[in-house]
């Protein structure tokens, strides 16, 4: 556990996001220290996706700011998420299944040759990738079959785990990961999990969309509750429990804002 | 990932070699430097606007139906060109660019538009044969311009216009895998949203490649009124067949995102040996067209059972 | 620039009796009015020429004209002549290069009281207008016959003969007819050289099937080429060029497409020309024109028993070079008095 003192590395303020007349995102805001596991929790339709698309620049917020290590930024494309240091894995569209795992870690990204004239013809230095895709995926201990085969006939874990670790190799320093165990099974999601658990000692922050509490209170440090498109509360692991989470989910017990308004109605 | 479809490689030569020895048991006479040449020709032209068509297929685009038409304009260019009595390379550089023209206003009208590249390009064939019968209906070289000189010149004993046919699959099939551009299109292909997600802009992709892929088609123009004789508006609707199958049994996924382009030359090598074998045989063209028809149905068949399986 | 002021004057003298068409709307109803319906294959310019040269003649008679196009497919051309009889035209041309439908037109139209003049390819029901086929392909065969027997003394490699299958008869009638023709000068070439494939009438389609031919027959050297019509002997000409084997190729063609202009290949040693442009003149000479004025003569429907017979010109690649090119043969039978028919004015082998 890490101490937030320094400057967040991410903090969103007061997004909003509307669809038309439809209201997504009402006012969601959230702060990821440096190093740290930050969940982000909620009903489906609580926004929660939509938050996730505003910070990887899928899509654009109607209103608020963003600040990656205390700098404002704008994020229209997921380029410019990238470029802030914000990798997001998605669970179905994470990787390319008809190229190799070491293309698919590169894919974006891909070095170019260090020849001169091979650079002319825009050629890949695939040596230097193979290589260095192969001691990224050791430094995780992710272990699939090669990282020469199609991505196709790999499983759930070992994808999501290449998903993960790709955005180690590029440097990020931020990574988003939403629903990362869905379809996994017990085996599976465990290595996943330790993954995500290594990234932390690698000094890299995550943001985990789940479902399953257990999980989530085994691997991050704080949580974010959201509920009708607001971030309504934000717990610190140590000090809550899952029954209080569910509850800020449900709406059983109110948010924070809620608590404080009803503090503020009783003197009255 | 080097030797990708390496399988496809063998079994296209296979049953190429197959073919070509089942003829010549039949006829001795098929093994000549005359068949050699006759299908050298054939393939020449099919091979290049096979380059536009995988390029297309393997970025996701499917297919570019558009391709008579735009052979045919570029074919025109070339023609009025070397009417104008200009020299060779402005001659080619035209019909290039003329190609690489109409693919840009498909991808404008696709990109643009946000319609299914197939429909469009089927679409802007109807559109541009009709524009193109207004524009002219009987266009030829004229003899013995140089253009026409290279449509009848041999180089080691091929056809002239199959040596760049060669050297333009050899390069391609080189830089498609091994280049930072060949390899985002290809991840386009196989995976659009994946591919979207890391950065990669699927519009430039499309324009990149329905630009180029028309560069190929306005380059087999060349090719094509070098060779043709007298043409006509719609006398490229005949090829379209031939080159979809060759991409198709070359490996050259249609659902996107796979492809050796080296295989190629086996394929429309294969293809372009079938009319031949044929006639060889005895058998007239209404049996040639059922075997194409065939050989195309098969091919889309092995295409989906390979995408089934996965293998790279 | 010639060209552009031309297409301005051809404009004007489309637009300026259009005018007078709009103003004189009132008297429609009495006017005459001829459907045409041209055969709409992008193959070849003379099906567009067709059209013009009636619109020309049917301006000239003060008649009312609609075109439509045949889009070369046999349901376009039974639903254009379904159009003229809601136009309640007096009368309709047509070619249909696709005669699948020509019974069902023949029998909407009689029904409608219509009469029809067709193009070359007979229909019972209908004037014809046209060339004798059979006939035209036994005279070119006769002239190819005449060269063989002077530079090969009869003795070809090969007869090559350039099918277009889709013609249906009028694709046997020329290259059967030319066949037919050539043995009569050259009696006695074995049946074993007379070989044929398919061009589909159209050099560049047909190049592949030329080239296949050729080294299916690897030591054929002379050779003689007949055909549908020009484009398909080209492509064997042109095929055999590319093989390296031309040196002594011979062909004659049918349609006189490719013999004129500065552009002919020099193995085509001969064609034979309809005038195909020119048809309108015989149409509304003898059919039309007699309708109009309430002569209505009687039909005549049969190749070989025609309402007007087209009479065909073979010519020599040498005699062809005095025959202007297919444009300006149209500018120049517009010109004629009427009735002069383009094989009065331009055939050197009358």
């Amino acid at each position: 556990m890490r101490e937030t003192t320094t400057t967040p590395v991410l903090e969103a303020r007061h997004i909003t996001r509307h669809f038309g007349a439809v209201v997504a995102l009402a006012d969601a805001s959230l702060t990821l220290g440096r190093g740290e596991v930050l969940g982000l929790v909620g009903d489906n339709g609580a926004g929660k996706s939509t938050f996730l698309k505003i910070l990887s620049g899928v899509i654009s917020a109607s209103s608020g700011e963003i600040f990656a290590d205390g700098k404002l930024v704008q994020l229209k494309r997921a380029q410019d998420a990238m470029d802030a240091g914000i990798e997001t894995v998605y669970q179905d569209l994470a990787l390319v299944d008809t190229m190799s795992a070491f293309q698919n870690v590169y894919l974006g990204r891909e070095e170019l040759s260090s020849n001169p004239l091979a650079r002319l013809f825009n050629l890949v230095d695939d040596r230097k990738m193979r290589s260095r895709a192969r001691e990224v995926l050791d430094k995780l201990a992710v272990k699939i079959p090669s990282i020469d085969v199609s991505v196709k006939g790999m499983s759930g874990g070992q994808r999501q785990c290449l998903a993960i670790a790709r955005a180690l190799l590029w440097g990020r320093r931020i990574v988003i990961l939403d629903e990362p165990t869905a379809a996994l099974g017990v085996r599976e999601t465990g290595q996943v999990l330790d993954v995500i658990r290594d990234l932390r000692n690698h000094d890299v922050s995550v943001i985990v969309v789940s479902h399953n509490m257990q999980q989530l209170m085994s691997v991050a440090d704080r949580i974010t509750v959201m509920r009708l498109g607001r971030s309504i509360a934000t717990r610190s692991v140590r000090d809550t429990q899952v029954s209080e989470i569910v509850g800020l989910i449900t709406g059983a017990i109110p948010g924070d804002a809620e608590a404080e308004a009803a503090k503020l109605a009783i003197p009255a | 990932m080097r030797l990708q479809g390496w399988g496809t490689g063998l079994t296209l030569l296979a049953v190429w070699l197959l073919l070509i020895a089942a003829t010549g048991l039949y006829r001795p006479d098929f093994l000549s430097h005359q068949t050699v040449l006759a299908v050298s020709f054939t393939m020449s032209i099919v091979g290049v606007m096979a380059i536009g068509q995988g390029l297309v297929a393997i970025s996701g685009g499917f297919l570019d139906l558009s391709q008579p038409a735009a052979l045919i304009a570029s074919s025109l260019v070339a023609v009025r060109l070397s009417e104008a009595g200009l020299p060779f390379a402005v001659v080619i550089l035209g019909a290039v660019l003329t190609g690489m023209a109409w693919g840009f206003a498909n991808a404008v009208i696709i990109v643009g538009a946000k319609l299914n590249p197939v429909i469009v390009t089927l679409a802007t064939n109807f559109i541009g044969l009709a524009a193109l019968y207004f524009a002219f209906q009987l266009a030829e070289v004229p003899l013995g311009s140089a253009i026409h000189q290279f449509g009848r010149a041999k180089l080691f004993g091929l056809p002239a216009i199959w040596w760049p046919m060669l050297a333009l699959v050899l390069v391609v099939g080189f830089l498609i895998p091994r280049t930072r551009y060949g390899r985002r299109a290809i991840a386009v292909g196989g995976n659009r949203m994946a591919a979207r997600a890391r950065g990669i802009s699927l519009k430039a992709t499309r324009f990149a490649i329905f630009t180029a892929a028309g560069g190929f088609v306005g380059f087999a123009g060349v090719l094509f009124c070098a060779t043709s004789g007298p043409f006509n508006p719609s006398s490229a609707n005949a090829l379209q067949l031939n080159v979809i199958a060759g991409v198709i049994l070359a490996g050259i996924s249609l659902s996107g995102g796979r492809g050796n382009f080296w295989l190629l030359l086996l394929s429309v090598g294969f293809l372009s040996t079938i009319p031949t074998a044929l006639v060889f045989f005895g058998l007239s063209s209404d049996t040639q067209s059922i075997f194409q028809g065939l050989i195309l149905i098969s091919a889309v068949a092995f295409d989906g059972y390979r995408a089934r399986r996965g293998t790279p | 620039m010639l060209r552009i002021s031309k297409r301005v004057i051809a404009t004007m003298a489309l637009t300026v009796p259009l005018a007078f068409g709009v103003a004189w709307s009132a008297n429609a109803a009495e006017k005459f009015k001829l459907g045409m319906a041209v055969g709409g294959n992008t193959c070849c310019d003379w099906m567009k020429a067709q059209g013009d040269v009636a619109r020309a003649l049917a301006e000239k008679n003060g008649w009312d004209y609609i075109e439509l196009s045949n889009n070369n497919d046999p349901a376009i051309a039974l639903k254009n002549a379904r159009i003229f009889a809601q136009e309640g035209v007096n009368a309709m041309i047509q070619f249909n290069g696709q005669p699948a439908s020509n019974p069902a037109i023949s029998q909407a139209m009689n029904a409608a009281k219509i009469p029809v003049v067709t193009y070359d390819i007979a229909d019972p029901g209908m004037y014809f207008v046209g060339i004798d086929n059979l006939a035209a392909g036994v005279a070119g065969g006769e002239q190819l016959g005449k060269v063989i027997k002077e530079k090969w003394a009869c003795n070809p490699d090969l007869v090559v003969s350039a099918e277009g299958a889709a013609a249906g008869i009028v694709n046997e009638w020329r290259t059967g007819g030319m066949r037919t023709g050539l043995k009569k000068i050259c009696p006695d070439i074995p049946a074993e050289k007379w070989v044929s494939f398919e061009s589909q009438g159209d050099a560049a389609v047909g190049l592949p099937a030329a080239r296949d031919l050729l080294a299916a027959h690897p030591d054929a050297k002379k050779m003689a080429v007949v055909g549908l019509n020009d484009g398909g002997v080209l492509s064997l000409i042109n095929a055999a060029e590319q093989l390296g084997r031309a040196d002594e190729v011979i062909g004659w063609g049918q349609d006189g497409a490719f013999i004129t202009g500065d552009n002919v290949n020099p193995h085509l040693a001969g064609s034979v020309f309809y005038f195909l442009e020119g048809y309108a003149v015989y149409a509304i000479r003898d059919v039309i024109a007699p309708i109009a004025a309430g002569n209505i003569p009687p039909l005549k429907a049969a190749a070989d028993n025609p309402a007007s017979r087209v009479e065909p010109c073979p010519v020599s690649a040498e005699q062809a070079k005095a025959v202007p090119a297919m444009a300006e043969r149209v500018a120049k039978l517009l010109e004629a008095p009427a009735g002069t028919t383009a094989y009065s004015l331009f055939c050197p082998n009358k």
